[in-house]
């Protein structure tokens, strides 16, 4: 067991683990966040697994442009993401994975969507996106190609994705 | 008498427990003493030692906030009907060109105040009265040219106050007289598709009524 490195992650003390909301009312205990202590610049992300079994969990704060991916209570990845704009929102709750699509290539869009995350059946995916300021997509979470392999490796369907409303939707 | 040293070893090992705790306590009775000697609340102290974190600030401290407003494009183009004969997709050809707006409604940029030159010293803001523009003063000079009166450019009967509205002073009390009326934008002569439009309708009531009178050949 490799001991926790302080400088990657700050753990909360056993016994005193925050809990986080998530849109379904339900709580999830975490038990280490990745430190980042400036804000993230688009298309950068960070990434370091625990050695430990845990499943796999994402939260997605629109209001933040954060995805966080947690194995257990261990947040293991971030990146600042991409998302729906007023015409095609992205639809927030909680979502399970349904399918995994590694080389997914838009018919509607023509485009590629690699490491795709099926969201819902109508076409919400998380899928790897050319993550810089001013971008939106259809919907889609877009975040980093780098991160994208490294979140479709370790996920898998049924796994819940939990998406936060953004509160500064006009 | 065989279990002496066994005992004296034992005595030995108690002794050196107690002075282990009495070292503890001293430690820990230091530990305490030394912050309220150099003026440090020993509350605050532990407080900031039991302080945690919170979850939700740490991811706020990570994040550039909102996304802000407007100037959003997609990264996806939408999908035309000659992209298929265009053949792989545009994503890998080359550097991103953002190509559709998102918003429907295009966010106008307020027009730039150009900074006057009002000879006042620098405030930092700009005045919301503009100053009136210096008319040349003086005399003006003279025409030289073709005589305007007869003979020249302008008929003999010409005058001025035909062709200038006259003026009359601005008095709230006094309704200004009224104008000629403003001119039509309908033309006079119908365009071409007005005309065949009536000629159609013509020929319409004429076929209607010739129906209705019972001609129906003629003779």
């Amino acid at each position: 067991m490799v001991p926790a490195d302080s400088s990657v992650r700050i753990a909360f003390p056993r016994g005193r683990h925050p809990r986080i909301a998530l849109p379904d009312g339900s709580n999830r205990e975490i038990a280490s966040l990745l430190r980042v202590d400036r804000a993230m610049r688009y298309g950068e992300f960070i990434w370091d697994d625990v050695p430990r079994a845990g499943t796999i969990w994402v939260r997605i704060d629109l209001a933040h442009q954060l995805i966080s991916v947690f194995r257990g209570g261990d947040e293991i990845g971030t990146a600042l993401v991409l998302f729906g704009t007023d015409g095609k929102p992205t639809p927030t709750g909680v979502f399970p994975v349904l399918s995994k699509s590694k080389q997914h290539r838009s018919t509607q869009y023509d485009a590629e969507m690699p490491y795709a995350l099926w969201l819902t059946r109508d076409g919400v995916a998380i899928h790897a996106s050319q993550v810089r300021y001013g971008s939106a997509t259809h919907g889609c979470i877009g975040v980093p190609p780098l991160f994208a392999e490294r979140l479709f490796n370790v996920i898998s369907p049924r796994d819940l994705v939990a998406i936060l409303p953004d509160h500064s939707a006009r | 008498m065989a279990n002496m040293p066994g005992r004296r070893l034992w005595k030995r090992k108690t002794e050196t427990r107690r002075w282990s705790r009495r070292g503890a306590a001293a430690l820990a009775l230091t530990a305490l003493l030394v912050p309220s000697y150099l003026g440090l609340p020993i509350e605050k102290l532990i407080a900031a030692a039991a302080e945690l974190p919170d979850a939700l600030s740490l991811f706020a401290l990570r994040s550039p906030h909102g996304r802000a407003a407007g100037n959003l494009h997609t990264t996806k183009p939408r999908r035309m009907p000659q992209v298929a004969m265009r053949g792989p997709s545009r994503i890998n050809s080359g550097p991103f060109v953002p190509e559709e707006r998102v918003l429907g409604q295009v966010r106008m940029r307020s027009p730039a105040i150009p900074a006057l030159d009002t000879g006042a010293p620098d405030t930092g803001f700009i005045p919301d009265v503009v100053p009136t523009l210096e008319l040349p003063r003086g005399e003006f000079p003279p025409f030289e040219g073709p005589p305007l009166g007869p003979g020249g450019i302008l008929p003999a009967n010409f005058s001025f106050t035909d062709v200038i509205p006259p003026v009359f002073p601005l008095r709230p009390d006094v309704p200004p007289p009224p104008g000629p009326p403003p001119p039509s934008l309908v033309p006079l002569i119908p365009e071409p598709a007005t005309w065949m439009t009536m000629m159609i309708g013509f020929f319409a009531l004429g076929t209607a009524l010739r129906r209705r009178n019972g001609v129906t050949q003629r003779a």
